[in-house]
């Protein structure tokens, strides 16, 4: 008789462990998942699923979390979102911010504040409270899973500003992400292509801080040995690019930097050193994702690159300083001739006589624009041109404008 | 006579062969050749005579003062440039040929400007050359010329003067054939002018020969009072062609104009007052119209002359 009795107890609670079973779902922190529904006074099982790509580094220099989800309510009719997360270990404090009422399948964001850059982890949960139609009960729907009445299971995502990644076949394409953390825009990227590095090395990326103190903005006035500080320039991220061995870039990196969510700005400028001792290079951008927050470059070079704001320039900011220039003071060095600033790949400045003919044609320069020195042909590459008044033309492609003025070049 | 033609000839010579650098780029003012494109070396016959060949005053029967003015490359911003001309003739007598006076300007406000200002004299010297005015009269003469430029340096160039100066020559030669063809030959700056402000920067010598034809009526055609002029210019490595034509109607009181360059289309209008004694008042209008230079309305010119 007893027997029969811990027998049949014993056929019970295997049925019982397999219905629920049956019912779990293994978490994913990286796909995603289908949830039970829990309510913290009742353990029954529901319909709805939260959808979630698990954050696992945060950007200790941008500071914030920003979680991407979309619940599907099952029978459910409503539901409101909230994030809860804490710092580094579970004796720190939680803090809790509301996002209020989703909708169904739409992707929401909940974001933290911008906190400090020493902390080392942060832990965070979603939860999802639905609700049903005439029932004045609340059901709980978390991120990650819970299996018991509990809501206390966080996930972990390392606060860092560098990423690191080892490649051991320089054969293979290599893609190296540096998350950021905010999962509504894109992250910084390198694909590194097959053979573009001259030897197996470690790459890491690195996001800099920028302040005033460590790296001022350049001036898009930039004059000879000088740079000043400008608010038309000002720096929107800062990465460094580099390697464990001293390798060689053999083919161009495309490389994606995320340049933050400060700025409703559309126009960038990517700038290039080699470290702080050097000055800054421009680097042609190939695309701007203005919804994914990113610019993309080709890159040759390992170091630091900083993505600034361009902001709209005026004809002055194009036209050259001096109107006037001597021949001898060009030829032994006192200055150099006349440049017209802010131009890049693609514009074009050309140099007219009195007559309205042609003499000189300018088509490239270095980051900080063109330079006429006085000869005829293309790229001051003829004749020392005649002493007079000449009318210059600078056709910017980008804008599909013609800026004209007057200069003059004596002997 | 033939002394004056191994003199011109020569002289013509050394003017052709020189090659030295050179400083003020030549301009061509005087609004009823650049209706014309500018050809007028050929033609010359008036008070912008100095400016084309000096040898066309030679064939002045009356006095004439002209009075240009002018503004380049309209429609471009922040490009102000102006040119102006005043030219005067004073025929002495068909024995003694004419005089001129002459001044013209190029400047760009707060940047640079340039001022020549000419003197000139040219005879017809058939009588010289003892050749049959019938069948063709020339006529030869010489400018001299003093040419300036200022330039507006910068802080750091204070030590520098804003003025330079130099004088210089121009040569021409004229011959009107009874046909209606025209020949002439102009060498400017024959003698070198530097005008280099911290180097020598000798004004680059300019050969420019002329051709051109007038017919009372082009037959077959039948515009009246036609001219047609073609200059060809020798400056260095750099030679150029001008050319064009003019027609007068109305009894002569309406002139209409057009001719161009490598580098510009012009188009011109004149209209006489003409009043007693033969006395006339004339305005002119020429519109340059750049090939090269962007975003510009063209060049536009206009003079008032007076013959009397």
């Amino acid at each position: 008789m007893i027997k029969k009795s811990l027998y049949s107890l014993l056929i019970i609670s295997l049925g019982l462990f397999a219905c629920v079973n049956g019912f779990a779902v293994t978490l994913s922190t990286s796909t995603a998942t289908k949830m039970i529904v829990t309510s913290e006074a009742e353990f029954p099982f529901y319909d709805a699923q939260i959808t979630h790509n698990g954050v696992d580094y945060v950007s200790a220099i941008d500071g914030i979390l920003n979680v991407k989800s979309s619940v599907d309510f099952g029978s459910y009719i409503s539901a409101t979102a909230q994030l809860k997360y804490y710092f580094n270990d579970s004796s720190s404090s939680q803090i809790t911010i509301d996002k209020g009422n989703i909708s169904e399948n739409t992707y929401f964001y909940i974001a933290t504040s911008k906190f400090q850059s020493n902390y080392e982890k942060i832990n965070y949960q979603i939860k999802i409270t639905l609700k049903k139609e005439q029932d004045p009960q609340e059901y709980y729907l978390y991120w990650p899973q819970q299996l018991t009445a509990s809501s206390d299971t966080f996930h972990t995502a390392q606060i860092t500003s560098s990423i690191s990644t080892e490649i051991d076949d320089t054969s293979k394409e290599t893609v190296i992400k540096f998350f950021s953390g905010n999962q509504e825009y894109g992250n910084t990227k390198l694909i590194i292509p097959a053979q573009a590095l001259s030897a197996p090395a470690t790459i890491t990326i690195e996001q800099l801080p920028v302040t005033d103190n460590l790296l001022p903005s350049i001036s898009l006035y930039k004059t000879l040995n000088k740079a000043s500080v400008s608010a038309k320039n000002q720096i929107l991220s800062m990465y460094r690019v580099s390697a464990s061995d001293n390798i060689e870039i053999l083919k161009a990196i495309n490389a994606e930097f995320f340049y933050g969510i400060e700025t409703s700005k559309t126009k960038f400028t990517l700038k290039y050193r080699t470290d702080e001792s050097y000055d800054w290079e421009k680097v042609n951008i190939t695309n701007t994702d203005t919804s994914s927050r990113l610019v993309s470059a080709n890159i040759t070079k390992l170091g630091e690159y900083a993505v600034s704001v361009r902001e709209d320039l005026s004809d002055k900011d194009y036209r050259p300083e001096k109107k006037t220039k001597i021949k001898a003071k060009i030829v032994n060095g006192t200055y150099e001739g006349f440049r017209f600033n802010n131009l890049q790949e693609g514009d074009v400045v050309k140099i007219y006589n009195i007559n309205g003919k042609k003499i000189a044609e300018i088509t490239s320069g270095d980051s900080n624009g063109f330079v006429w020195n006085g000869k005829k042909g293309t790229n001051n590459n003829g004749d020392w041109a005649e002493s007079g008044t000449y009318i210059y033309q600078i056709k910017l492609k980008e804008k599909g404008k013609v800026i004209s003025g007057t200069i003059a070049f004596v002997w | 006579m033939k002394k004056v033609l191994v003199v011109l000839l020569l002289t013509i010579l050394v003017s052709v062969s020189q090659n030295v650098k050179a400083a003020f780029v030549d301009t061509y003012w005087g609004v009823r050749a650049l209706g014309m494109g500018g050809a007028f070396t050929a033609v010359a016959n008036d008070a912008n005579g100095p400016l084309y060949n000096i040898a066309g005053i030679g064939f002045a029967s009356h006095q004439e003062v002209t009075l240009m003015g002018s503004r380049l490359f309209v429609g471009a911003d922040e490009v102000e440039i102006g040119a102006n001309y005043l030219g005067y003739i004073y025929p002495i007598g068909l024995e003694y040929g004419s005089i001129s006076f002459a001044w013209s300007s190029t400047s760009s406000p707060g940047v640079r400007r340039e001022d020549t200002f000419n003197l000139g004299y040219a005879r017809v010297i058939n009588d010289l050359i003892r050749l049959d005015s019938q069948i063709v009269e020339i006529s030869a003469g010489l400018n001299i010329k003093y040419l300036m430029q200022e330039t507006k340096f910068e802080l750091e160039d204070d030590s520098l003067k804003n003025n330079k100066g130099a004088l210089t020559g121009d040569i021409g030669v004229l011959a009107n054939f009874a046909n209606g063809i025209g020949i002439g030959y102009s060498s400017k700056y024959v003698v070198p002018a530097d005008i280099g402000y911290m180097e020598k920067d000798e004004v680059k010598n300019v050969n420019v020969i002329g051709l051109s034809y007038y017919n009372d009526e082009l037959p077959y055609i039948k515009i009246p009072c036609f001219t047609i002029a073609m200059d060809v210019i020798f400056r260095d490595n750099e030679n150029m062609i001008r050319a064009g034509l003019e027609s007068y109607v109305l009894d002569k009181r309406l002139a209409i104009r057009m001719g161009g360059r490598e580098e510009a289309f012009n188009i011109g209008f004149g209209y006489a007052f003409v009043f007693a004694n033969e006395a006339q008042l004339v305005i002119d209008y020429a519109l340059e119209l750049p090939m090269q230079v962007e975003e510009s309305y063209g060049s536009h010119f206009v003079s008032l002359s007076f013959k009397f």
